[in-house]
């Protein structure tokens, strides 16, 4: 199947470039860190460094991931074969998402153990990634360089920060439910204690819901960058 | 002088396609006015939420803050000359007048300025720091650092993609900071490969009650000569890489 | 296998219209040459007939089909080769090739054998981002006939590549050519274009000025006339003559018999000269 495909080319490409090196070292520093953190706040720590890095890697390597293909040209090249522009997203996600889980049990394990529900802990981690990964890339289809990029991300992405005030008890708004972030902080709360259903469903819906959204954005707009540079009629 | 005017007004008419220049100054003008509000109001909404104390913390959200600075700088200077790379247009710059090396004295002046300006206006408006001899010598060193990671990025990665993740590697190095404020003595062996661990031992030396003249001293002079060889090194290896 | 009626073109938010009426047909294994300067609309053409732009004016048929309603199924079945061949850097040339060929429904091609084809099987292994401007060239035919494709676009296939490599290329387009492969061939290298194309057309300022096969254009295009250049009594001089009747050019004879010549030349056009001709532009 050409997803799988280019699922395993995506993830080969991003072992080359040293996402997988890095990421390694990036996890041998925070277990450093983590050692050092007071029992008392060693879970919500975990739950936070997950939720800003592992699970928000997708923003910034997806986009760098686009700028390097754009401005090589390789785009050209590729969607020059039937290529969907769904497969080539999805792929990315999946990929960097498969990176992000990976990063976050490597995390997760030696300091907090297993997690209590290792199936949403993932679940959680994955959606997150592959959400933040289509911001990531429908950010870059519209910049012209890295800075630029990093700009506009860190605008958009500020909104999606703010279920965290909520769960660390700063303040409450019944807007943040409505972020997809706000079904991160259950999901990956899976990692200390149970998760009741109706809170799962809602957490995934959401996610899916913000997910299917973005996707919706991102595939317009790369198609309009590769595929109907003049805004055609989508024949996708 | 007049070359490096010419490539600052480019870089400024440029400013709509690459902020660079525009990030390099309201990025840490943010940092500085965040810092200096949420010091204030912090505090109390820390206290009232019954979290831990801010206070106990000020001296390294100091560093830690202060680290940023050129961390943020440094790091989109380097992603910016990957960029200029990518697109072949230091090759381009090579056969003007300002040659490579006029090119890269202004792509690593400016951060260099800016980063101490920056530092600077933190230690004395942030509304967190000590204010302490020590300062000058923690500002020496910050103001080296931010060249230090452009360097780092524009030597260590081959395009965008690895530089971007690489910067990853440079964000980490604030642990310097962690490691100068938590760790027992021997413990603290283990950050002095950090270039950022030097200001923050100094900076803490300071602000610490009785602290050890001699050690202050050393902190600063081996800070100050380690900077020193790793940008000579980086300088070295990046002009090599290029020609 | 392609058709093209009174296409014309404007890019959004451009006043002027790009492509300004184009009618044209290109015949199945049939190899076509768009000669023109650059900005003449020729990538324009291009890009609407590999479906890139879809907001034209006019009729456009590819396989019978209007490109307008053609899905992505159209990329199965045409490959294409562009002027600045581009690859992922980190990854061998054959790897490349792997990746991309993994993206089509026909993958029956052989990656080694295509690199053989073009003189490569020993960079087989190394990595693209350390090969030369004429190698990714080559590499980047290899990649466009990956799917064997029934169309074969190539934009400006024989930039960067020196004379030896620059023939073994039109050796291989001509190659496909037997097989059947309809080619289509952006350039603004005369040379190259005589030597391969059945049929050029002319493209200036967003029209078509001329279609015909090379060999009608040089002959309308020249004169039958030959040019003598010679040592004269006032330093050199040169005359021309018709190259009717010759023979029997008592002028022409004496000055063969009697004087130094130093050139010889008949006045057949070059495809430049022609192009100038024909659109009163010069080609670059």
């Amino acid at each position: 199947m050409r997803m799988w495909r280019m699922f395993l080319f995506d993830i080969r490409f991003q072992w080359k470039h040293g996402f997988y090196l890095i990421y390694s070292l990036i996890c041998i520093v925070y277990f450093g860190i983590l050692y050092f953190v007071h029992e008392d706040y060693v879970e919500k720590s975990l739950i936070l460094l997950t939720f800003s890095d592992p699970s928000a890697l997708g923003l910034l390597f997806a986009g760098g991931i686009i700028l390097l293909e754009r401005g090589q040209g390789v785009m050209g090249s590729l969607f020059a074969t039937p290529v969907r522009i769904r497969e080539y997203v999805l792929a990315k996600c999946l990929s960097l998402s498969c990176l992000s889980v990976l990063a976050a049990y490597a995390i997760h394990l030696p300091i907090g153990g297993w997690p209590v529900s290792p199936v949403h802990f993932t679940i959680g981690v994955a959606l997150t990634s592959s959400f933040f990964t289509l911001i990531g890339i429908w950010t870059a289809v519209q910049c012209r360089s890295i800075n630029s990029f990093i700009l506009l991300t860190q605008l958009y992405v500020l909104p999606f920060v703010l279920p965290l005030a909520g769960y660390l008890d700063w303040m409450h708004s019944p807007f943040m439910a409505l972020l997809p972030t706000h079904g991160t902080l259950i999901l990956l709360d899976g990692a200390i204690r149970v998760v009741g259903w109706q809170e799962t469903i809602y957490a995934i819906l959401s996610l899916v819901l913000w997910i299917g959204g973005f996707g919706w954005l991102t595939n317009r707009a790369v198609l309009g960058t590769v595929r109907k540079l003049d805004g055609g009629k989508s024949h996708e | 002088m007049n070359r490096y005017m010419v490539l600052l007004k480019h870089d400024l008419r440029n400013m709509a396609r690459d902020p660079l220049l525009l990030f390099m100054l309201i990025g840490p003008l943010l940092l500085i006015l965040a810092v200096r509000t949420g010091s204030a109001y912090g505090t109390d909404l820390l206290q009232s939420a019954g979290s831990f104390d801010l206070l106990r913390y000020t001296d390294l959200i100091t560093v830690f803050m202060m680290l940023l600075i050129p961390i943020l700088i440094g790091t989109m200077t380097g992603l910016f000359i990957l960029d200029e790379r990518d697109e072949q247009l230091i090759g381009l710059y090579a056969v003007t007048p300002i040659r490579k090396q006029g090119y890269f004295l202004y792509r690593l002046a400016l951060p260099t300025l800016l980063g101490l300006a920056m530092s600077t206006l933190f230690l004395l408006a942030g509304g967190v720091a000590q204010r302490q001899f020590e300062n000058m010598g923690v500002l020496g060193m910050l103001a080296l650092e931010a060249p230090i990671f452009a360097l780092f990025l524009a030597t260590a990665a081959a395009n965008k993609v690895e530089g971007l993740a690489l910067s990853k590697i440079v964000s980490l190095t604030l642990i310097g900071a962690i490691v100068a404020y938590f760790a027992p003595e021997p413990w603290q062996l283990l950050a002095v490969a950090l270039p950022t661990y030097w200001p923050s031992k100094l900076y803490l030396e300071g602000a610490s009650v009785g602290g050890d003249l001699a050690w202050t001293t050393a902190a600063l002079v081996t800070g100050f000569l380690y900077h020193l060889l790793i940008l000579y090194v980086l300088l070295r290896r990046f002009l090599q890489r290029i020609d | 296998m392609i058709q093209v009626k009174e296409l014309k073109y404007t890019y959004p938010r451009k006043k002027q219209q790009t492509l300004r009426g184009l009618d044209f047909e290109i015949g199945a294994g049939e190899v076509f040459g768009f000669l023109g300067p650059s900005g003449a609309g020729k990538s324009t053409i291009q890009n609407i007939l590999v479906g890139k732009l879809q907001n034209y004016e006019g009729a456009v048929h590819v396989f019978g089909q209007e490109m307008k309603k053609a899905g992505v199924d159209y990329y199965e079945r045409i490959g294409v080769s562009f002027e600045f061949p581009n690859f992922y850097g980190r990854f061998t040339a054959l790897e490349n090739l792997n990746h991309f060929r993994s993206l089509y429904r026909n993958r029956d091609a052989e990656p080694m054998a295509l690199l053989e084809s073009v003189g490569m099987s020993q960079a087989a292994h190394t990595k693209v981002e350390q090969f030369s401007k004429g190698m990714k060239m080559r590499l980047n035919y290899c990649r466009a006939v990956l799917n064997d494709p029934e169309i074969l676009f190539l934009d400006e296939p024989t930039s960067g590549l020196d004379p030896v490599n620059t023939a073994m290329l039109k050796r291989l387009i001509l190659q496909r050519k037997e097989a059947g492969t309809t080619v289509l061939i952006t350039t603004h290298n005369m040379q190259a274009a005589e030597e391969l194309c059945d049929r050029v057309a002319f493209i200036v300022d967003g029209e078509i000025k001329r279609i015909d096969t090379p060999h009608n254009l040089k002959l309308r295009g020249g004169e039958r006339k030959v040019r003598v250049e010679y040592e004269g009594d006032q330093g050199r001089s040169s005359e021309d003559f018709a190259l009717d009747g010759i023979g029997d050019d008592a002028r022409f004879l004496e000055l063969l018999r009697y004087r130094q010549i130093i050139t010889m030349h008949t006045l057949e056009a070059s495809m430049d000269q022609i192009f100038i001709d024909v659109t009163g532009r010069s080609l670059v």
